[in-house]
């Protein structure tokens, strides 16, 4: 029985190793693995939380106020929650020099997905033209990992551009507000659908609506954003405790892969890591090697394995990432209802806007605003505090936000390299992105359509709220190593084995030769998990 | 009482119409001390003015918010009023008196929030006459002659 080594425990790699795992081998799999606190009072809701701790600042705020969110901060509308922190908490080894790109790193036991808002949406056969397998092929996956992880969706006017799967359950009940906004759809669905080319419907969620596999159906505590303290919207950590519960998986924690070696015959014989706790470094022979550390940690690795063995600095093209913008609105109907914390707090209801070009597909989010903190936002009103909370308290139920998703193209002129000369004479991963021709007129255009069909369902954007987000800020990296039917360097083939080295596998997004608008966590589950069962 | 106790005090009154508990205002003076908000005290002497006005009562307190807010929103008097509001956020019976829907349906709503915009543009510019002098003199001060 082959042993194979895997890097990083995030959404793709824990999948890979599973369905690895459960077809018979043997996997070892390298991690830094940070940890988070346990869930605290994980029975109780939003408002409990802060009826029943002593000292409720501590978890809503941080220990030391970290989380409160001052005018000159550069948080965008929210801060980020104290109990996450440990998923961006950075590795001193890992260092990067980044140009028109604010790129984020997780070196957390279930990777960056452990922060995610649990969307998943499959491509379609349009998004996936570039890729070497169509829908059809990639269905079977899509369906395994969502009976493996469960997932709710409905067969609504999204389905014409998200397909139906298997395994899908029964959506969420639906806030207050996101029933109001289907409601809004349902009576203007013909202006909507045929005269903006607008489309409305269920998110489709990574989360329970019934108790299974020892975690439970979403209770509503509103603490999502918080970290779903019953486990009810999937992490990857969950995976990952699923596969140690295996007899034939390894876990090694608290370890930093900076490179593998590999011999003339392009075979990779050992893999090198560094303990965090200041050992020595150390090395590993390894059979098979499977990078899933993510598009820019695995193509780091890549680089420095490359660079180290012959000097030789590489540049990967392609590098991509969802352009967001964030589009804040009211719904003017709700202005004086009061608003319910009790809910599913991340968006349940998506938009989709169909461009001519099948694969430019812009997917929203929608989110509409339950259990959030209030000072980020009413720090922005343009009057003193205690006007703007007088203004927010009656505007809060009709509160809402629009995370706008557009597709990327690979580019030369994005990419990822090595500066072998970074702090302390490391090499560091140096990501450089330019924004493509035209995105700006792209972006206007879309807002406008955003604000319109936003509009015809009864709601207004504030002027000036909206907020085009840094490249790098959506976390869907992707393209450095696409995957290539011709055996071209620094391409990876169907199956994701490596053109340059024969036993290496990537399963992370650095294969994707396209990125559709969509999130796209499901979708490297689903791919990790039909490299496993198809090259293995 | 200190200072920091009477500020905690006429902020919370000014965010909530009363006075919070102990335990708030506690922790409030806590925060302010460890540096969350700004350095202690204010380096700038317009930034002490504006929290030595702020503390004063309820209104010179929403009337230097209000200049705050347009003219140097990262003062420090801002920054501990948003402390304020976030520590007073994180509990439960304040939260409900800051996030509770004004009644009487939505016409007097509009009404209350116009009338609570009309009184805040008043007090800009109140505090536009008697408080950009000041800054500017101060300015000129500390830049000392020549």
């Amino acid at each position: 029985m082959a042993t194979i080594t895997v890097v990083g425990s995030g959404a793709s790699g824990v999948h890979f190793a599973l369905t690895a795992l459960q077809r018979g081998h043997r996997v070892r799999m390298l991690d830094v693995g940070k940890t988070g606190p346990a869930p605290v009072r994980p029975e109780d809701s939003f408002t409990q939380l802060k009826q029943n701790l002593a000292s409720p600042e501590d978890y809503l705020l941080g220990r030391d106020f970290e989380s409160v969110v001052y005018p000159d901060a550069s948080s965008e509308f929210y801060g980020f929650p104290p109990g996450k922190d440990y998923i961006f908490e950075p590795v001193p080894q890992y260092q990067v020099e980044a140009r028109e790109f604010a790129p984020l790193s997780s070196f957390a036991r279930g990777g960056l997905a452990q922060a995610w808002t649990g969307g998943s949406y499959p491509f379609n056969d349009a998004e996936l033209s570039e890729f070497p397998f169509d829908y059809e092929d990639l269905a079977p996956f899509y369906g395994a990992v969502a009976g493996r992880i469960g997932m709710t969706g409905s067969a609504d006017d999204l389905a014409e551009f998200i397909p139906m799967h298997a395994e899908l359950s029964d959506p969420l009940r639906l806030d207050p507000h996101s029933v109001q906004l289907m409601q809004a759809y349902a009576r203007r669905r013909d202006a909507l659908r045929d005269g903006q080319r607008c489309h409305l419907g269920h998110a489709r969620l990574a989360v329970l609506n019934q108790d299974r596999d020892g975690r439970s159906a979403c209770a509503y505590l509103g603490r999502c954003l918080w970290g779903c303290p019953i486990h009810a919207l999937y992490t990857p950590q969950l995976t990952l405790d699923e596969c140690r519960r295996h007899p034939d998986f390894e876990y090694v924690p608290d370890v930093y892969v900076s490179h593998f070696t590999f011999g003339d015959d392009r075979r990779i014989d050992s893999v090198c890591f560094e303990r965090l706790d200041g050992g020595e470094s150390e090395s590993r022979p390894v059979e098979t090697l499977v990078l899933a550390a993510g598009a820019l940690a695995s193509s780091r690795m890549y680089l420095e394995s490359i660079y180290r063995a012959t000097g030789r600095v590489e540049r990967l093209t392609g590098l991509m990432d969802n352009r967001q913008v964030l589009m804040p609105f009211v719904n003017v109907g709700r202005i004086g209802t009061r608003s319910d914390p009790d809910v599913y707090q991340y968006n349940q209801v998506a938009m989709g806007l169909e461009e001519d070009a099948p694969e430019e597909y812009v997917h929203c989010l929608v989110t509409t605003l339950s259990t959030a903190l209030i000072h980020p936002i009413v720090q922005g009103v343009p009057f003193d505090l205690k006007t703007s909370l007088r203004l927010f308290k009656n505007v809060h139920a009709a509160l809402g936000l629009v995370n706008v998703n557009l597709h990327d193209r690979r580019r030369d002129e994005s990419y990822v390299t090595l500066d072998p000369e970074g702090p302390g004479g490391r090499p560091r991963v140096v990501v450089a992105y330019s924004t493509p021709e035209g995105e700006s007129r792209r972006l206007r255009a879309t807002m406008k359509r955003v604000k319109r069909a936003l509009r015809t369902l009864g709601c207004i954007v504030p002027p000036g709220m909206a907020h085009v987000r840094p490249m790098g800020a959506s976390v869907h990296y992707a393209g450095t190593l696409p995957m290539s039917e011709s055996a071209e360097p620094r391409t990876v083939a169907p199956d994701c084995r490596s053109h340059d080295f024969e036993n290496l596998y990537l399963v992370d997004g650095a294969t994707f030769p396209f990125l559709p608008a969509k999130n796209i966590t499901f979708t490297l589950m689903a791919n990790a998990t039909r490299v496993a069962e198809t090259a293995f | 009482m200190t200072s920091l106790d009477r500020e905690g005090r006429v902020f919370s009154r000014y965010l909530l119409g009363a006075v919070a508990d102990d335990a708030i205002l506690d922790t409030y003076a806590a925060a302010v001390e460890s540096g969350s908000a700004g350095p202690l005290p204010e380096p700038a002497a317009f930034e002490r003015l504006l929290t030595r006005i702020a503390r004063i009562s309820p209104l010179t307190t929403r009337t230097v918010d209000m200049y705050a807010r347009h003219f140097c929103p990262a003062a420090p008097v801002r920054k501990r009023l948003i402390l304020m509001l976030a520590i007073l956020e994180s509990h439960a019976r304040p939260y409900a008196v800051l996030d509770t829907v004004d009644g009487g349906g939505r016409a007097l709503v509009y009404l209350r929030i116009g009338g609570a915009a009309i009184s805040s543009l008043v007090l800009l510019a109140l505090a536009t006459v008697f408080l950009s002098p000041m800054r500017l003199v101060l300015a000129a001060r500390r830049a000392g002659p020549g």
